[in-house]
């Protein structure tokens, strides 16, 4: 597929998109830090989101890829195989017979570096597509 | 001979068309948040001709006496079709706020430079209309 004037846009607005999609992870992330209980049992389970490249044109006609361009798509949100933590709580309705309570393997720090990622990740695309606009404009004075 | 305006028709298509999918593309924005909605998007449509042959929303004479309905505005410029290629979230909602901005922007450039060639040849045209005097 040939590349046209405003492939970039396509391409930076499929990242925004995908950050985006990161940011309400972060958000359930943290919002469950403390949960004990699931619809599956257990405690809640931190969840990341896998990206993949899709070749920008794939499903058209033309044969994909060959200019190298991907877009970015949310493949599917993965559950974080690490352990729950174990904590001491005999007073807490989950804990079990000895006393420990399973919470969630969600560590807060590690959220928050992810999110601020995510936002300067977001701030990149979107300055990308105010370059693109900002080139197309430029070549719109050409010769005035 | 050639018509005088026969290079501003082409943009003046263009402009209509531009202006259509911005108010589809704003369409799909409001929607942001309504479950279930797919976001639509305008195809440019080549010329009146195929025009007949896509979408037929001029209205039918049946009647000698009758007046000859005018076409509405997006039959000549483009034909409306579901994009629900952005994927969905739980509400079934289709509408990537992110994809619909960057649609918008790159919309509006092409407006813009269609409005800027049919600018600048109106200003030829009043230009040689003036004798060359300039403006």
């Amino acid at each position: 597929m040939k590349l046209g004037v405003f492939s970039a846009m396509e391409v930076a607005a499929s990242g925004l998109s995908a950050e985006r999609t990161r940011m309400n992870v972060i958000a359930s992330n943290l919002a469950n830090a403390r949960t004990t209980k699931t619809e599956g049992g257990g405690p809640y389970k931190k969840l990341d989101p896998v990206f993949a490249a899709v070749p920008l044109g794939a499903g058209t006609t033309t044969t994909s890829g060959e200019n190298g361009v991907s877009l970015v798509r949310v493949e599917r949100i993965a559950q974080d195989k690490r352990d729950p933590q174990l904590v001491y709580e005999p007073g807490h309705p989950d804990a079990d017979a000895q006393g420990y309570v399973r919470y969630p393997n969600v560590n807060v720090v590690e959220e928050m570096v992810n999110m601020i990622t995510a936002s300067r990740a977001y701030e990149a695309g979107a300055t990308s597509v105010e370059s693109v606009k900002s080139m197309a404009r430029t070549a719109l004075g050409i010769g005035r | 001979m050639v018509d005088l305006f026969s290079v501003i028709q082409p943009l003046h298509d263009a402009l209509d068309y531009h202006l259509e999918r911005h108010n589809v593309l704003a369409s799909n924005v409001a929607h942001v948040d309504t479950p279930g909605y797919v976001p639509r998007d305008l195809a440019r449509v080549e010329g009146p001709a195929s025009f007949e042959a896509t979408l037929s929303v001029a209205m039918a004479r049946t009647h000698e006496g009758h007046l000859a309905g005018a076409p509405t505005m997006t039959a000549t410029t483009g034909r409306v079709f579901d994009d629900p290629s952005a994927g969905a979230g739980n509400d079934k909602n289709f509408v990537s706020l992110d994809r619909e901005a960057a649609k918008l922007a790159a919309n509006q450039i092409r407006y813009d430079v269609a409005s800027t060639l049919a600018t600048s040849e109106l200003a030829q045209l009043a230009y040689a209309a003036g004798d060359a005097r300039g403006t």
